[in-house]
């Protein structure tokens, strides 16, 4: 496992999740999500914006393919927490709907086979403990499930594709599994887990049927006036590439990349204390030990019974979980990732302009 | 029964957003076998300043058709559950209408137009109805919207003691779908022995499709029946360089129009002044820099630009090094 490298995320070699996974099933290439899927998280992601949303995938799981076809939405926490309603009633709420929405997706012919869940973000942080939790509550139930993150900052700022396929890799399964959960030091160099191996991104591919790729085209072109569609429209799309001034994003994304290099600190220093702690905890245990055994020296010279070796005190320290500082590392490489491409955006941005006054002044 | 208000032109104009189009394409691709056509609800809402009815969302209702008789059975409780179960994530959204595949009015429209009037009381004038040409039979017309109204202005007392009497007959047997069935099938057959006067009568209106939500997470991609999105071919310079391509193209096309103009003064086109003065307009908004302003301005965002690339780099770097070392653990 330990083989892969840091640049793998997203390319892992495959021969290497065999190994991992149970050899019937196939290891997972692709997300396969329909247009639609986009479609309903995009609506429901900025029908509430700024409060981020979650809903759940429905689809079909065929081969090395996983097939989104359907989502709908979970109710947001804040309208429920009007009803001053405690936890447990909540989630039993949530489960109800839940249960209630799918029976009634069947009835009109939907894949009500859960597949993951969505959720929405802002500049990219999504590598929270509870995304981890979530994956692991999945994981107990379906083989294979995905989460999709849809981020309408990086879509508007930039005019990229918002959406990405992420699922946790197998290998950080199956040493979550042994480890349960506690990630120690020694355990994980063990078992070579590094920090790059822990959410993996799946390539996404997204498909329509026939009859709604016609029907956009033809309703598009209807729209212009026009028989055909015209392909070089300029769309909102592309409008949104072309705002010369995103430094609201540039400036959010480095104050957010240094608040996580503040936590990966604090994280490192939480280590640090223990190490010490611990250290002086040994020793303590070790003088102890000693003067234990020069008592033990003297009472067999006089002919008493040695007094036990074992040490009253049972004291340890624990360890820290690891899980955090590797959930912010990730989370410092996807904002500095971020922050490369959006700032190449906007150098060719600038270049462009650049050469555009060059040739007007010609 | 039904009681629409009677005020004309009240809705100027239906706008519909694309993911109605996909879950109506979606509901008809997965509709059963023995089904022509799929109906679902249309919800929405009305914007008031300009008179649009705004169509965000939808869901598909199961329904059949009785060919014997012509009785359309729907499904009621499905209806009302799904209404229940959109409310607690969107509560603004409400319900302005159904949709139904194919092309224009059937006799059954009517019927279910009836119920919709009811399930909506009195939230907007009347409710809209949607067909969607799944067939292409005209491909100028895909999607049509009407408003249909109520003819029955004699008879409104009668219809709405009819009206309760049916609520109470619906609120007694409530919790069984076969009886909503069969309160279905009861209207259906009122509906028959006073179609004289109480049949809908639908006017079609203006209806826009606003694609723009689809045009922000990628028009391609949502129109084209399979896209590849990987790291290759969405970053986000490439996109640049596509955006700037179609541009280059437009800009081509206006020289064109504009020489071919400019060459034969006896075909000139006559201006249009709409676009004429948009065209200044934009001219007026670019900015008139000196070559030093200029210069100040863009190499000052140059800049900024580097040094933000290069603190993202070093942190990137950092991350690396920490990997490589097998220091992740520890102080940087």
């Amino acid at each position: 496992m330990s083989s892969s490298s840091f640049a793998a995320l997203a390319s892992k070699p495959a021969a290497e999740k065999e190994k991992a996974s149970v050899p019937e099933t196939p290891p997972l290439h692709s997300v396969q999500i329909d247009g639609s899927v986009i479609l309903q998280i995009a609506k429901h992601a900025r029908d509430s914006q700024p409060s981020l949303v979650t809903g759940q995938l429905l689809g079909l799981d065929v081969g090395s393919t996983l097939e989104v076809t359907s989502s709908f939405p979970f109710p947001s926490q804040s309208s429920s927490e009007n009803n001053n309603t405690n936890e447990d009633i909540q989630e039993e709420e949530g489960a109800h709907y839940q249960l209630e929405m799918m029976r009634m997706l069947r009835e009109v012919n939907v894949d009500n086979n859960t597949v993951g869940w969505y959720q929405s973000t802002t500049m990219g942080s999504y590598f929270t403990e509870e995304l981890i939790e979530t994956f692991i509550d999945y994981a107990e139930s379906i083989e294979r499930c995905v989460c999709i993150i849809y981020d309408p900052t990086v879509n508007d700022s930039d005019g990229q594709f918002g959406l990405k396929a992420i699922r946790l890799t197998d290998a950080f399964l199956k040493t979550h599994k042994e480890v349960n959960g506690k990630f120690e030091t020694s355990k994980i160099k063990d078992r070579g887990l590094k920090w790059s191996d822990v959410i993996e991104e799946v390539p996404m591919v997204v498909s329509n049927s026939v009859l709604v790729s016609a029907m956009m085209k033809q309703l598009d072109a209807n729209a212009d006036g026009k028989i055909e569609r015209d392909e070089n429209k300029l769309t909102e799309e592309d409008l949104n590439r072309l705002h010369l001034n995103a430094n609201t994003f540039t400036t959010k994304s480095l104050e957010f990349l240094s608040e996580s290099m503040d936590d990966l600190g604090s994280e490192q220093q939480k280590v640090a204390y223990y190490h010490r702690a611990n250290h002086r905890l040994q020793q303590q245990k070790n003088v102890w030990l000693q003067k234990r055994k020069a008592e033990n020296a003297q009472r067999e010279k006089s002919g008493l019974a040695p007094l036990s070796e074992e040490n009253p005190d049972t004291r340890t320290q624990n360890e820290p979980s690891r899980l955090e500082t590797y959930l912010i590392f990730n989370q410092v490489n996807q904002y500095s990732k971020q922050l490369d491409e959006h700032n190449a955006m906007a150098a060719a941005k600038l270049k462009l302009v650049s050469s555009v006054r060059a040739n007007e002044q010609q | 029964m039904g009681f629409f208000l009677p005020i004309s032109g009240s809705v100027s104009q239906a706008v519909v957003h694309p993911n109605v189009i996909f879950n109506v394409c979606d509901s008809y691709v997965r509709r059963n076998d023995n089904v022509e056509r799929v109906i679902g609800t249309l919800l929405g809402h009305y914007d008031a300043k300009t008179n649009r009815l705004e169509v965000t969302n939808s869901y598909a209702v199961p329904h059949n058709v009785q060919q014997s008789t012509g009785q359309v059975l729907l499904d009621v409780e499905f209806h009302r559950a799904m209404i229940e179960l959109h409310a607690r994530v969107n509560p603004k959204e409400i319900v302005i209408g159904w949709y139904s595949t194919g092309d224009g009015i059937v006799p059954a429209s009517s019927l279910i137009h009836e119920f919709y009037a009811k399930e909506m009381g009195m939230n907007i004038s009347a409710p809209l109805h949607l067909t969607f040409d799944v067939e292409f039979k005209d491909t100028d017309n895909l999607v049509r919207a009407w408003v249909g109204r109520s003819l029955d202005f004699g008879v409104s007392s009668l219809a709405r003691r009819r009206e309760l009497e049916k609520k109470e007959a619906v609120k007694s047997g409530k919790e069984e779908k076969k009886e909503q069935h069969q309160n279905e099938d009861e209207d259906e057959d009122d509906e028959d022995e006073d179609m004289g006067m109480s049949s809908a009568c639908f006017q079609e209106i203006a209806c826009v499709t606003n694609f723009e939500l689809a045009e922000r997470v990628g028009f391609d991609a949502l129109s084209a029946t399979k896209t590849e999105k990987n790291a290759e071919n969405s970053s986000a310079v490439e996109g640049l360089k596509k955006t700037v391509e179609k541009i280059e193209k437009l800009l081509d096309e206006c020289k064109i129009r504009a020489e071919e103009n400019g060459g034969e003064s006896s075909s000139i086109v006559v201006g249009n002044s709409r676009v004429g003065r948009q065209v200044a307009e934009v001219l007026r908004a670019t900015p008139q820099l000196t070559n030093d302003q200029f210069a100040r301005v863009f190499g000052e965002s140059g800049r900024d630009c580097m040094m933000v690339s290069y603190v993202a780099n070093v942190a990137k770097v950092q991350l690396q090094l920490a990997e490589k070392l097998n220091t992740a653990s520890f102080l940087v």
